[in-house]
C-alpha cells in the first residue's frame, strides 16, 4: 500500500479525494495547509503528493519546490491540483517540479488514473535509487578489501608510508612493498585503466601475483625482467582491454643502490639535498603490446633521500574543469615540499590547489625515506 | 590510390565513450581507408580507457593492412601519451596540415 499526502485548503476538495483513494486501498492522508503538508510530507514520506496550487500563506508551488529541493523527497510525485490550466501555468509548474497536473472540479476516474500512473512511475524510481544504492555499497566493499590488502607501514632505517584514496566509482590501483631478503626490498605501485570492479580485479590479481612471487622463472630483484613477464602474462585483448601502468623498484641498502623499471608510469620522485630527480624509465603499459620492451636503470640514493611514488589519481583532478594543474603543477609541489610535508599535508595542497575537496579517481601515494648511512645494515 | 579518413572527437575521451571511438574507427576501415587520421584538437581529456580503445582501435586498423595517425593533441593528452610512450607507437601530427604535407595525402572529404 502505497502512502499518498492530499494537500488542499477546501475541506469538501479534501473528503472528495480521500474517498475516492481510499477506495482504491491507499493509504491517505490530509494536510489543510502548505505549512501542514510539509510537516506531513516529511515524516510521512509519502510516494505521492496531490496539492492544491491556490492557497493563502504557501501555495502548491511553492510546496513543490520545498518538496523537490529535499533529497529524502524529490522522488515524490508530485500532482498539482489547479483550476488553472493555461499553458504558461502548466510550464510554471513543471519548471517547479510538479510531475504531472489535476484540473478542478476534479473527475474521479482521471484521479485514480494518474494516481495509479504516479505510483508506477515513483516505483521505477525508488528501484532505481535501490539499485544505485546496492551498487555503491557494493563498491565500497571492495575498495575497503583492496585496502585490507594493502601493506601496513614500513618501520626502521627504511620507513614506507602511504595513503589509498579510493574514488566512489573505485580504480585500480594497489602497492606493495617486501623484502626479497635482508638486502633487497621490493616496492611497486601500478594503476589498472578504468574503474570499478573491471579494473580493481585485475589490479588484486598482479598483487598476489607479485606478493606471492608466482610468475615462473622470474628473478623479482630485475624490475625489466618482472615487468617483461608481467607483459607477457597480461595481454590486453586477453583481459579485457585492461592494461596497467607501473612503478617497480628493487633498493639494496647495503650500497643504497636503486634498481627500477617504469611502464607508462608517471615519475618516481626522488628528493635529496642534491635536489630532485626524477625516475622512469620510458616503456609502453603493461598488456598494451606483446612487442614492448622495458629497461631497468640505477642510481645511487643519497642520505635522508626520500622517495615519492604515486597514481596519476594526484595530478588529475577534474577532468571536466580544464584546469591547467597536471602533472608539471604535482611534481612541482613535490620539489618545493623538499621532503618536509606529511602526506597528509600534501593531499591537502593538492585538493586546495584544485579547489576540490575530493579526487575524480584513485590515488595511491607511497613516501619512502631510505634514512642515514648504510653500515647499519651489515 | 590510398585513401585517408580524418576521424574527429569532442570532449573527454573516457570509458563511456570507447565503444563509439571503436566503432568509427572500424567503420573507417570498413569503408577501405588506408590511413585513419584521429583528429584530437577537440579532445579536452583523455583518460586510461580512452587510451586503451585507442590502442585496440590500432590493433585493428593494422590487421586490415592499415595506419592509424593521430593529430592536433592537447598538453593533458600530450602528456599521457608522452609518459605511455605512445609515440612509439602511433604516428604522431601537429595538426591536419602538417599531417598532410608530411604524408603528402590528400583526404578523401
Amino acid at each position: 500500500m502505497s502512502k499518498i499526502l492530499v494537500v488542499d485548503d477546501d475541506p469538501a476538495v479534501l473528503k472528495l479525494v480521500q474517498r475516492a483513494l481510499r477506495q482504491q486501498d491507499h493509504e491517505v492522508w490530509v494536510a489543510s495547509n502548505g505549512k501542514e503538508g510539509l510537516e506531513k510530507a516529511q515524516s510521512l514520506h509519502p510516494a505521492l503528493i496531490i496539492c492544491d496550487w491556490m492557497m493563502p500563506y504557501i501555495d502548491g508551488l511553492e510546496v513543490c519546490r520545498r518538496i523537490k529541493a529535499d533529497p529524502q523527497l524529490s522522488t515524490t510525485f508530485f500532482i498539482l491540483l489547479t483550476a488553472k490550466i493555461g499553458l504558461e501555468d502548466r510550464i510554471e509548474g513543471l519548471n517547479t517540479g510538479a510531475d504531472d497536473f489535476l484540473s478542478k472540479p476534479i473527475e474521479i476516474a482521471e484521479l485514480q488514473a494518474r494516481v495509479r500512473a504516479g505510483l508506477r512511475l515513483h516505483q521505477v524510481s525508488q528501484d532505481l535509487q535501490t539499485q544505485k544504492a546496492l551498487l555503491e555499497a557494493e563498491l565500497a566493499e571492495a575498495a575497503s578489501y583492496v585496502s585490507a590488502l594493502l601493506p601496513p607501514p614500513l618501520q626502521g632505517e627504511i620507513t614506507i608510508e602511504s595513503r589509498f584514496i579510493p574514488s566512489r566509482q573505485l580504480g585500480g590501483d594497489c602497492f606493495d612493498y617486501f623484502w626479497l631478503d635482508p638486502d633487497q626490498l621490493v616496492l611497486y605501485l601500478l594503476d589498472v585503466s578504468g574503474h570499478g570492479l573491471a579494473a580493481a580485479l585485475p589490479s588484486i590479481l598482479v598483487l598476489n601475483l607479485l606478493r606471492s612471487r608466482s610468475l615462473p622463472n622470474v628473478c623479482f630483484d630485475q624490475p625489466a625482467v618482472v615487468l617483461a613477464a608481467l607483459n607477457e602474462a597480461f595481454q590486453m585483448s586477453h583481459q579485457n582491454e585492461k592494461y596497467f601502468t607501473i612503478w617497480y623498484g628493487v633498493y639494496r641498502p647495503s650500497q643504497r643502490q636503486l634498481t627500477y623499471a617504469s611502464a607508462g608510469h608517471p615519475p618516481a620522485v626522488l628528493l635529496a639535498s642534491t635536489g630532485s630527480h626524477q625516475l622512469r624509465t620510458a616503456a609502453l603499459p603493461v598488456g598494451m603490446l606483446p612487442e614492448a620492451d622495458f629497461t631497468s636503470a640505477q642510481c645511487i640514493v643519497p642520505e635522508s633521500g626520500t622517495l615519492y611514488i604515486y597514481s596519476d589519481g594526484i595530478y588529475e583532478l577534474n577532468p571536466s574543469a580544464q584546469t591547467a594543474w597536471g602533472l608539471k603543477d604535482w611534481l612541482q609541489l613535490l620539489t618545493q615540499s623538499d621532503g618536509s610535508l606529511s602526506l597528509d599535508q600534501l593531499l591537502q595542497q593538492v585538493q586546495t590547489a584544485n579547489a576540490s575537496h575530493s579526487f575524480n579517481d584513485d590515488v595511491s601515494l607511497l613516501k619512502i625515506q631510505f634514512g642515514g648511512t648504510s653500515s647499519e645494515f651489515l | 590510390m590510398l585513401t585517408t579518413e580524418i576521424i574527429q572527437f569532442s570532449g573527454i575521451l573516457d570509458g563511456t565513450r570507447t565503444q563509439e571511438l571503436r566503432d568509427r574507427i572500424n567503420q573507417g576501415i570498413d569503408q577501405g581507408a588506408k590511413t585513419i587520421l584521429v583528429d584530437l584538437k577537440e579532445v579536452s581529456f583523455m583518460d586510461s580507457s580512452g587510451l586503451g580503445a585507442l590502442v585496440t582501435a590500432l590493433k585493428a586498423v593494422r590487421a586490415a593492412g592499415g595506419k592509424l595517425c593521430i593529430c592536433s593533441v592537447n598538453e593533458q593528452v600530450k602528456i599521457l601519451f608522452e609518459l605511455t610512450s605512445m609515440d612509439r607507437v602511433f604516428e604522431i601530427f601537429r595538426d591536419q596540415n602538417d599531417f598532410q604535407q608530411l604524408k603528402g595525402i590528400v583526404p578523401s572529404r
